[in-house]
């Protein structure tokens, strides 16, 4: 009792002592100081006391993780775990088919393993292939030239030859002025990112082929893509597209469809696509590769076929080696069109020319065209009558317009997986060439394209085959596909 | 590596400002006077926006007529410029009729094929008439025959690789092989001053790149350790497979890869190696065989070699070398193979008559001559200009020289003084070179004559000192570093 009783009066003395020196604290002598008219209290001491805290912990600096950069040793290590992929996937089997070798030109007839055979795999639709005047004009240009310029065009690689076939491409089709390129596949691969840049809009057919797919994903713009050949579809995105981007007044904005599509034989409606283009002001590319010296009245192409002024496309480009029996491409415009790729079109400035004895043919298969207009209803009649022929085929059905060279028949029903598919054709293909000499081309998918039509056989029609080839023709499919696609009707 | 004088370079840097001040000023008062005058182009968005084309608006113009001369013979040692006139301070130009005959230090024509020779051009045109100019087709449906299939197996045998594939355009060949073998989640590591169609293909893959500093294996070893043991970017999980990119000659500097140390570097960090011969293939080496002869390196320690047939073969195309399972892979995947026409049969014929006659299997010992010929050339003239105190770039034993002359006036001044002497040469200017290093390109040719050298080397001496280029002292080999020079990379 007593003790507790100490404590606790201890206890209270020594609280009475601390409060008395906090009191004194605040009571002291500088504290009751008058500062600027202002009296300070004692608090100020330990607010200041505080403060000083506050700033000490402020300038420490925030607890990082430390830097430990990978000694070279760990280096050593990572680089002896890692393990790289092959460099190739390892081969299957249907890796290992070999395409027929022929042993002579490509023409109409051709001969494999010694056994003529009726040729429907070559896109020689005006039958120019081994003409005499083209044969002649070759002729002279090797003797004269050679066989390469040695050289890019910026360099001693213009030849006069290359700049007469621009020119008389430039006469042929109306337009003040063409470029030639060395390559068919480089032609639009090349054009496109040089009118295309980042943050342009393209809008695009979704059956295009790969040379357009790696041109657009080389330029680096906007791509949406609109349903195959479905102008309801492309309307639709037209709107959509400009609803999104009312204000953008810089952005350059485009179209890119072929006029005859190599995956599926369709022809791509030309006036629509102009009224559509002129109602949302988009400039419009078109690949005329299989359409050139086909379509029109006189062979100048799609626009021609539609009588749309060829001003109203604003770039046409074309590949030389179907119709023109040659190799290489073209583009076409106006002046500015193509003085713009003379600079910054890749495939141009940093490629060598084309051969000029290659150029000195195109030019005279254009002469060629202009003087047998007959050629193209000949081609137009063999293009009927193979589609009549084929009519109740089994098991396949033309997907191709009616006006197409390129006879496009899909299975009517897909097995499901593109490799059977394919298989399923190349078979119905080898079927066909083995028993019967005929010769056509299953299509043929890359693994870096990204189109996602049904795969189909291909049959190129030209002006050179005749009546007999054409029966042989469709009765041989007719017979191979009876008996291998029993059931699939 | 180049060292540029500091009043060099400070001139260099002034007249370049001064063009672009001039050029603003220009295109101030262009915007003022095409204000008045409204164009026809409502609504849409010009094609090419306001400092896009600055360079080639203002400056490239200017001196136009030193590039894209036009040539009206093959390009041979001697040909005919065609002479143009403009009327309009050089922003249009027109052909003329009249030509001069100059001697050609420009066109690649390594070993003298590019004219009609007479081995190869009979051959040719027989080649010409039996399959006809071109086979309208590609390689995996009606594109392949005979020749081809001998082309591909005459070319693996000359680079001495198991398998090889020919398409028909070099620049097309690396854009397209790079996507299918390497795509996202791989690493490409090329050197800083690869060509325009590699940077394409490696683009077009989607692979991440990384550049090295050029031509130097200890710089390209850094670079690989540090991206090994970093994993991709961002998700840091390790690489699927790196290819490591270097050309054989570089074409803007003339040097040699330096392959041994580079491929030694490669198989210990176990990236895969990819060459490209374009400029080197029948060149360089003993018998014609490129790079890896001259250096020694085993073919088989090279992965995918590539190269192209336009240089030293005198014909056009190009091809990809490597194992035979690679090869079959490719066929089966690649876009330039199952989308493009194949390669002209008669530029075929032409490959296989060269290669003929570089191993010396068409009788006569020319290809051996021709080779030697060529390397003595290069190394004559070479060190001649050197002597002259001239500053020359590149390797011995390489055909390509540049002569560096840096000032932007000195270019057209070069091109054109050589031309009235009659000497036709390349000079290359911004964008294909740094800005402040532009230079003149001599290719020299085993069609050149010791006269034909001499006559260039007293012109280019001529010209060298009217232009005010000899930045070193005459007389003197090895260039001295003297005080207050600045190092350019």
């Amino acid at each position: 009792m007593e003790l507790s009783n100490n404590i606790t009066t201890t206890f209270m003395n020594y609280m009475k002592n601390a409060s008395d020196w906090v009191t004194f604290a605040y009571d002291a002598p500088f504290a009751r100081a008058v500062l600027f008219g202002v009296p300070i209290g004692g608090h100020l001491f330990v607010e200041g006391l505080l403060l000083v805290v506050i700033l000490f912990l402020l300038s420490q600096k925030s607890y990082k993780p430390p830097k430990r950069p990978l000694t070279n040793k760990e280096i050593d290590e990572l680089c002896d775990e890692w393990v790289p992929e092959s460099l190739i996937p390892p081969i299957k089997e249907e890796m290992e088919k070999e395409a027929p070798v022929l042993e002579s030109a490509a023409g109409p007839h051709t001969t494999i393993n010694g056994i003529d055979v009726v040729n429907f795999a070559s896109a020689n639709y005006l039958g120019l292939m081994g003409h005499e005047k083209l044969l002649e004009s070759c002729i002279s240009a090797l003797e004269k030239y050679g066989v390469g310029s040695c050289g890019p065009r910026g360099f001693y690689g213009t030849i006069d030859v290359h700049l007469d076939c621009e020119a008389r491409i430039a006469r042929f089709l109306g337009t003040p002025d063409s470029i030639l390129y060395s390559y068919g596949l480089s032609t639009m691969f090349s054009a496109i990112p040089a009118f295309c840049k980042k943050g342009d809009i393209v809008i695009v057919d979704e059956g295009v082929h790969w040379g357009i797919q790696n041109g657009l994903y080389l330029s680096r713009s906007t791509i949406v893509y609109f349903k195959h050949n479905n102008m309801e579809s492309l309307r639709s995105t037209l709107e959509k597209v400009t609803q999104d981007n009312k204000r953008a007044k810089k952005l350059r904005r485009y179209i890119v469809v072929e006029s005859v599509y190599q995956n599926s034989g369709q022809i791509a409606p030309l006036d629509e696509i102009i009224r559509l283009k002129e109602k949302y002001r988009f400039r419009v590319l078109l690949d005329e590769s299989n359409s050139f010296g086909v379509l029109g009245k006189s062979g100048r192409g799609l626009t021609e076929h539609y009588n749309v002024p060829i001003d109203k496309v604003d770039i046409v480009t074309a590949a030389m080696g179907h119709a023109l029996a040659s190799e290489g491409g073209f583009c076409t415009g106006s002046n500015r069109v193509v003085d713009h790729q003379r600079l910054s079109s890749s495939g141009y400035v940093f490629s060598a020319s084309l051969p000029p004895y290659l150029a000195s043919a195109a030019i005279t298969a254009i002469d060629v065209i202009e003087e047998n207009p007959q050629l193209l209803t000949k081609l137009r009649d063999n293009v009927k009558t193979l589609c009549t022929g084929l009519l109740g085929i089994q098991g396949l059905e033309i997907a191709s317009d009616i006006l197409s060279p390129i006879v496009f028949l899909i299975l009517k029903k897909s097995t499901g997986s593109l490799k059977n598919d394919l298989q399923l054709l190349q078979d119905i293909a080898d079927r066909v060439l083995k028993e019967h000499s005929v010769f056509v081309a299953p299509s043929k998918r890359s693994t870096l394209d990204k189109c996602n039509l049904p795969v189909g056989i291909r049959l190129f029609v030209s002006a050179a085959h005749t009546e007999s080839d054409l029966q042989e023709a469709y009765e041989s499919l007719k017979s191979v596909a009876a008996s291998i696609l029993t059931g699939q009707n | 590596m180049i060292t540029v004088p500091y009043l060099t370079a400070l001139t260099t840097y002034f007249s370049y400002g001064l063009l672009f001040a001039f050029g603003q000023l220009r295109d101030f008062f262009r915007r003022f006077i095409d204000w008045w005058k409204a164009g026809n182009l409502q609504g849409y968005a010009p094609i090419c926006l306001g400092l896009e084309d600055f360079y080639i608006r203002r400056l490239y113009l200017r001196i136009q007529d030193c590039f894209g001369r036009p040539i009206s013979s093959p390009p041979d040692a001697w040909f005919d410029v065609v002479e143009r006139i403009s009327y309009d301070n050089n922003k249009t130009l027109k052909r003329t009729t009249k030509t001069s005959r100059c001697l050609n230090l420009g066109s690649y024509n390594y070993l003298g094929f590019a004219a009609a020779d007479e081995y190869c051009t009979p051959r040719v045109i027989e080649c010409l008439k039996k399959y006809s100019a071109s086979t309208c087709s590609t390689r995996v449906e009606g594109g392949t025959t005979a020749l081809h299939c001998e082309l591909e197996d005459v070319v693996a045998n000359f680079v001495r690789k198991p398998a090889a594939l020919v398409t028909g355009m070099g620049y097309v060949t690396n854009s397209a092989i790079l996507p299918v073998l390497i795509a996202k989640g791989g690493l490409i590591i090329s050197d800083s001053l690869n060509h325009n169609s590699i940077v394409n293909g490696a683009r077009g893959s989607g692979a991440t790149i990384r550049v090295f500093q050029h031509n130097t294996p200890s710089h390209l070893e850094k670079v690989l350790r540090e991206l090994i043991a970093d994993g991709q970017p961002r998700t840091h999980r390790p690489w699927k497979k790196i290819i490591v990119v270097v050309e054989g000659i570089y074409s803007m500097e003339g040097e040699l890869c330096e392959l041994p140390e580079i491929v030694s570097i490669c198989k210990k960090y176990k990236a895969y190696v990819y060459l490209d011969e374009a400029h080197s293939i029948g060149a360089i080496g003993k018998t014609g065989r490129g790079v890896c002869e001259l250096l020694g390196v085993d073919t088989a320690d090279v992965d995918v070699m590539m190269g192209t047939f336009t240089k030293s073969f005198g014909s056009c195309g190009g091809y990809i070398a490597g194992s035979k399972e690679l090869i079959q892979y490719l066929k089966y995947t690649c876009p330039a193979h199952i989308y493009a026409t194949s390669i002209s049969p008669p530029s075929a014929e032409q490959i296989l008559s060269a290669i003929k006659v570089i191993l010396g299997e068409d009788g006569s010992n020319r290809g051996a001559q021709k080779l030697a010929q060529i390397r003595e050339n290069s190394n004559y003239f070479r060190s001649e200009l050197q002597k002259m105190g001239f500053e020359v770039l590149g390797d011995n034993d390489s055909p390509v020289m540049p002569i560096m002359l840096y000032n932007p006036a000195k270019i057209p001044a070069f091109s054109r003084e050589c031309l009235k002497q009659k000497v036709a040469v390349v000079t290359v200017a911004f964008p294909a070179t740094p800005l402040l290093l532009a230079r003149a390109r001599i290719c020299i040719s085993a069609a050149h004559s010791r006269e034909d050298m001499v006559k260039a080397l007293t012109v280019i001496s001529n010209v060298g000192d009217l232009v005010g280029i000899k930045y070193f002292p005459a007389e003197s080999k090895m260039p001295q570093v003297e005080e207050a020079r600045a190092k350019v990379e």
